[in-house]
């Protein structure tokens, strides 16, 4: 009954935040809602989650999260912030291709937990299973580039502007210190 | 771009470029663009690389490497106005 009641429940990500961005860690503050049965009062013990991409198939693992213990209610607010060991770096980065090309992302966050009843003296053991669909980039579809000033004859800094990059997700991403790009003339026409 | 912190929505930045000016003054020269007042031309942009404070992001490189973003700007109409009004003419 535990486990259906935790199954019952829904989970809505509000926001992500990405800041200390290291080759090998970056920091993750996640605010989420979970809406569940008021009407059993509970603790869910605090548990290690693993983040699941959905939408490959297998499903690849590309982050692991501690959550603290909540208290059932209504509504629950989960907010954590906590650096993030990068084990798998070919896993992380199909994740983040898949968040830059997509219009959408389906995420699953997964882990073994106890589920503690009140009035009942006693801890079940239940998976924290659930799946949220993400707003993703969209291959920054509608990015462009205004004010635009071109030096000719100037081998070096010899184009600036100003760019305007879309950013439809919940994502904040404070990574980038500098962006190099080499660009060579499209071929679609 | 440095320095760079994307937002949920809109984000303005200053970006600037070293652009091989042969390959570009080559598109300028080509029909629809070299006949467009605007002297619209399509960049294609790709492996990029990304820093944080001196260390390499690759999980955000490679990301990013998978896939082209194409920009399309008046190219054409700013080469002219560093020339004084000069229009790079169509080739053929």
């Amino acid at each position: 009954m535990a486990q259906g009641k935790l199954d019952a429940a829904t989970m809505n990500i509000d926001s992500i935040v990405i800041t200390q961005a290291k080759t090998q860690s970056y920091n993750m503050a996640i605010n989420s809602t979970i809406n569940a049965d008021e009407s059993t009062h509970a603790t869910i013990s605090a548990f290690e989650g693993t983040m699941y991409l959905m939408d490959v198939d297998p499903p690849v693992a590309f982050a692991t999260l501690q959550f603290p213990e909540v208290e059932s209610a209504a509504e629950i607010n989960v907010n954590i912030s906590q650096k993030v060991d990068i084990d798998d770096m070919a896993a992380f980065v199909l994740f983040n291709a898949h968040l830059i090309q997509q219009k959408t992302v389906r995420v699953k966050v997964e882990g073994d937990t106890k589920i503690r009843v009140s009035g009942i003296a006693r801890d079940y053991p239940v998976t924290f299973r659930k799946e949220v669909e993400l707003t993703g980039f969209d291959g920054f579809n509608g990015l462009d580039v205004s004010n635009i000033s071109i030096v000719p004859g100037q081998a070096d800094n010899n184009f600036n502007g100003t760019t305007h990059i879309p950013n439809p997700t919940i994502f904040t991403l404070d990574v980038v210190s500098t962006a190099l790009e080499h660009a060579y003339e499209g071929s679609s026409r | 771009m440095n320095d760079l912190t994307l937002r949920p929505g809109m984000n303005d930045h200053f970006v600037w470029a070293d652009i091989q000016q042969g390959p570009v003054l080559a598109g300028l020269g080509k029909k629809p663009t070299c006949e467009d007042p605007q002297g619209m031309l399509t960049l294609e942009v790709s492996g990029q690389t990304v820093e944080n404070q001196g260390e390499s992001i690759p999980w955000l490189a490679d990301a990013l490497a998978t896939h082209n973003t194409s920009i399309t700007m008046p190219v054409g109409k700013a080469v002219a106005a560093a020339l004084g009004g000069m229009r790079i003419p169509c080739s053929s």
